[in-house]
C-alpha cells in the first residue's frame, strides 16, 4: 500500500516537471522571446507586463467610445466672427482648443447635463444665415450614423436627440440669436434633410470670447466663401436655365491661391519594414487568426512573403503594402462577436473595424494610429451588412492619399470590406509622413474644378459635387507629398483628384 | 553678310515666338475704365449668380461675386468713381479683379466694400466688340450703428 503510493507521488512529480518542461520549451524555444533575451526590459514588458494590464484596462465600450473618437475627429472647424472667417486642421493649437471647448458642451448635452431649453427645426436658408453669423462649425466631411456621432462623442450610442437625428455630417454651435444670451446648437440629420435647433441653457460669453480672441491675434483677412454665398449650390441659374454644375451648400471655396506647409514621406519606416515584419509577423498574423507555423505559405516573384490560410491569403510586400484578400466564396475572417453579428448594421461593422485596426496597428513599432481617420461614409447603405470602410492618414490636418502602384489611381490608406461580420478584404499601406517647412501653393477651387471638368471630359450635362477639399498624395515614387484637391462627385466611385 | 542674314532669322524668329506668347494669353486687353453709360453689346455672355439682385444692404464688408459665362469669356469686375464718374477695375494685391473662365463655366471673387453707396460693374467679354455688362449696387452699412440695436435690445431682453 505504502509502495504504491510513492509510486503515485512520484508519478505526480514526474508529469509537475514534464510539465515545467514543456512551458520551459513553448515560452523560450520559439519565437516568442529567446533565452538570451529573458532580460530584456522591452520583451518583460511586451510578454508579462502588457498582457496583465490589457486584463484591468478599461471596458471594451469605453474603450471603443475612446478610440472612435481619436478615429472620428474634424476635418476642419470653420470660425465665422462678423467679416472674418478662418478654417482650422487638427494639429492646429487654436483648433483644439476649440474642439475640446465645443466637445465639452455637445457631450453635456447628449447627456443630459445641459437642459435643452427649446427645440426646433429650421430652413436650409436660416441655416446658411447661422454660418455667417458668429460660429463654430465642425465639419466631419463624411457622413456619420448618428449612434456613432454619440458614441464618439459621449460613450453611449443613444441620448436624448436620438430622435431627431440619424445621419449627420457637421455640428454649429452660435450664440441662439442677438438678444438671448444662450448658445445654440445646430444639427442636419440627412436623412430627413431637418435642420435641429436646440437652444441650451449654457452662456454665450465663452464662445464669443473665443472667437474674438481668435482673430485679435490671426488676420482677419478672409477670401473663404461658402458655395450658398456664390449661389453655386442652385440647379437653376439667373435666367431660370439649368446649370451643369450644382455644389454642396456647405462647400469652401477659397478664391485665391493658397499655401500649405509641405509633408514628405518618412523613409526610416520603409526601409525597416522588412526587419518589422520580421519581428512582429507574430502580431500581424495574429491578428489575421494566421498560423506563424502554417506550412503554406512562400515568397512570390516580388519578395512578398505570401501567407494562405482560412480560404484567404495576406501579402506582406516589401514595400509596405499589407493586402489581406478572401478567396471567391471564402468566408474571410470572423471580427465581430457573436452580438455583432446576429444585427450587422453600421454601428456593429464600425464597432469590429475599430477593434480591428487597432489590433493591427497597435503593436507596430510606429505610432500610426493617431494619425489616422476615417475617411469614408459610415452609414446604414442599400446593402444592409455589407459595408466598406476606409481610413487615411493625416499630417497639418490634411489626408494623404496612396498611389496603388497596380492600377496607378489614387486610394485611401486602409481599406477593408466586412460582410455580416467576416472581414473580406483589408489593405493598409503601412506609412508614416512628416511635416517640412516649406509651403507648397495650393490652386483656388475654381481651378480645381476646371482641371477635374477636364480631366473627366465629361459631356454630362449635370454633374453633383458633394465635396471639394484639400489633400496630399503619395505618389510613391517621390519622397515629397503633393498637394491637390480632392473632389466627389455624386455617382462617380473613384476618387477624383486635381493639382 | 552671311551673319547678318542668320541674325535678321534668328531675331524675326523670336519676335514671332513672343508675339505667339503674349496672343495666346490674352487675345484682347480689357479697358481700364468704363463710362457710366456703357451698355452691352451682347446680352447673353454673362450671368451675375451672386449677388442676386441689383440692389442690395448688408453689414458685411466683404461681397462675394460669381457669375456663370462661356469657357474663353474674360470676366472684370469694375467699381464706379463718383469723383471722375468712371467704373474702375477692382484691384486685389495690386492685380486687377479679372479672370478667364474655364471649363467650369465659373468665375469668383470677392471685393471689400466702403461704407455707403457700392456700385459694381461685371463685364464679359470675348472680345473687344462682344461685352454684356450686369449691374448692382450694394448700401453698406455701418455695423456701429447696427450693434448698439442690438445692445439695447439684449439688455431689455436679458
Amino acid at each position: 500500500m505504502k509502495r504504491k503510493l510513492i509510486l503515485k507521488d512520484a508519478f505526480l512529480a514526474f508529469l509537475i516537471c514534464l510539465n515545467l518542461f514543456l512551458v520551459f520549451q513553448i515560452w523560450f524555444n520559439t519565437n516568442m522571446f529567446s533565452i538570451d533575451s529573458i532580460s530584456e526590459p522591452s520583451k518583460i514588458e511586451e510578454f508579462l507586463i502588457k498582457p496583465v494590464k490589457k486584463l484591468f484596462s478599461k471596458s471594451n465600450n469605453g474603450a471603443f467610445s475612446e478610440n472612435l473618437r481619436n478615429l472620428m475627429r474634424p476635418q476642419r472647424i470653420i470660425i465665422n466672427k462678423s467679416n472674418s472667417r478662418a478654417v482650422l486642421y487638427d494639429e492646429n493649437e487654436s483648433y483644439q482648443e476649440l474642439l475640446g471647448y465645443t466637445y465639452e458642451i455637445i457631450r453635456r448635452m447628449f447627456n443630459g447635463n445641459i437642459k435643452i431649453n427649446k427645440t426646433e427645426t429650421i430652413s436650409l436658408d436660416d441655416y446658411c444665415a447661422v454660418l455667417k453669423r458668429n460660429s463654430v462649425y465642425l465639419d466631419y466631411d463624411n457622413f456619420c450614423d448618428f449612434r456613432l456621432f454619440s458614441a464618439a462623442i459621449c460613450g453611449e450610442a443613444k441620448n436624448q436627440l436620438s430622435n431627431d437625428l440619424s445621419v449627420v455630417r457637421e455640428c454649429l454651435l452660435s450664440p441662439a440669436d442677438n438678444t438671448l444670451n444662450n448658445i445654440a446648437v445646430y444639427i442636419k440629420d440627412y436623412k430627413t434633410g431637418n435642420v435641429m435647433k436646440y437652444v441650451i441653457d449654457e452662456k454665450k460669453d465663452v464662445l464669443e470670447q473665443m472667437l474674438t480672441s481668435y482673430f485679435q491675434t490671426h488676420s482677419k483677412e478672409s477670401t473663404l466663401n461658402y458655395s450658398f454665398e456664390l449661389n453655386f449650390h442652385k440647379q437653376e441659374s439667373g435666367d431660370g436655365s439649368l446649370v451643369r454644375l450644382v455644389f454642396d451648400p456647405l462647400i469652401i471655396f477659397n478664391l485665391v491661391s493658397s499655401d500649405i506647409q509641405g509633408a514628405e514621406t518618412n523613409s526610416e519606416l520603409l526601409y525597416r519594414w522588412p526587419q518589422i515584419q520580421d519581428e512582429k509577423s507574430n502580431e500581424i498574423l495574429g491578428a489575421f487568426k494566421i498560423n506563424p507555423m502554417t506550412m503554406r505559405k512562400y515568397t512570390n516573384l516580388t519578395n512578398a512573403r505570401v501567407f494562405v490560410e482560412n480560404e484567404a491569403t495576406l501579402t506582406l510586400s516589401t514595400n509596405g503594402i499589407l493586402e489581406y484578400k478572401t478567396i471567391e466564396g471564402g468566408q474571410g475572417l470572423l471580427i465581430a462577436n457573436d452580438e455583432q453579428k446576429n444585427n450587422f448594421d453600421i454601428y456593429n461593422a464600425v464597432s469590429a473595424a475599430v477593434n480591428f485596426i487597432y489590433q493591427v496597428n497597435e503593436e507596430l513599432p510606429y505610432d500610426l494610429i493617431s494619425s489616422l481617420r476615417f475617411n469614408s461614409d459610415i452609414v446604414n447603405g442599400t446593402n444592409q451588412g455589407s459595408y466598406t470602410i476606409s481610413f487615411d492618414l493625416y499630417t497639418n490636418g490634411y489626408p494623404i492619399l496612396q498611389t496603388d502602384p497596380a492600377t496607378g489611381e489614387n486610394t485611401h490608406c486602409i481599406t477593408m470590406r466586412i460582410e455580416n461580420g467576416y472581414l473580406k478584404y483589408y489593405r493598409q499601406f503601412i506609412r508614416k509622413y512628416n511635416s517640412v517647412d516649406e509651403n507648397l501653393s495650393v490652386s483656388p477651387v475654381i481651378n480645381a474644378v476646371d482641371g477635374l471638368i477636364d480631366d473627366l471630359n465629361s459631356q454630362d450635362e449635370h454633374l453633383n459635387v458633394l465635396n471639394v477639399g484639400r489633400c496630399y498624395v503619395d505618389s510613391g515614387v517621390d519622397k515629397a507629398l503633393i498637394p491637390q484637391w480632392n473632389i466627389r462627385v455624386e455617382g462617380i466611385e473613384k476618387i477624383l483628384t486635381v493639382k | 553678310m552671311k551673319n547678318k542674314i542668320l541674325r535678321k532669322v534668328i531675331c524675326s524668329f523670336a519676335l514671332a515666338l513672343i508675339l505667339a506668347a503674349v496672343f495666346s494669353v490674352s487675345a484682347f486687353a480689357t479697358p481700364d475704365t468704363l463710362p457710366a453709360d456703357i451698355a452691352s453689346t451682347n446680352e447673353s455672355l454673362i450671368t451675375v449668380r451672386a449677388p442676386e439682385t441689383t440692389t442690395i444692404s448688408t453689414t458685411n464688408s466683404k461681397l462675394a461675386i460669381s457669375a456663370v459665362a462661356a469657357p474663353g469669356t474674360v470676366v472684370t469686375v469694375y467699381r464706379y468713381d463718383v469723383a471722375t464718374n468712371l467704373f474702375y477695375k477692382v484691384m486685389l494685391e495690386d492685380e486687377p479683379l479679372e479672370s478667364v473662365v474655364g471649363s467650369s463655366w465659373l468665375f469668383a471673387s470677392q471685393v471689400d466694400l466702403q461704407t455707403g453707396l457700392n456700385q459694381f460693374i461685371v463685364r464679359g467679354a470675348i472680345d473687344d466688340e462682344n461685352f454684356t455688362i450686369s449691374r448692382f449696387d450694394v448700401n453698406l452699412l455701418n455695423e456701429g450703428f447696427m450693434d448698439r440695436i442690438k445692445g439695447v435690445i439684449s439688455v431689455i431682453f436679458n
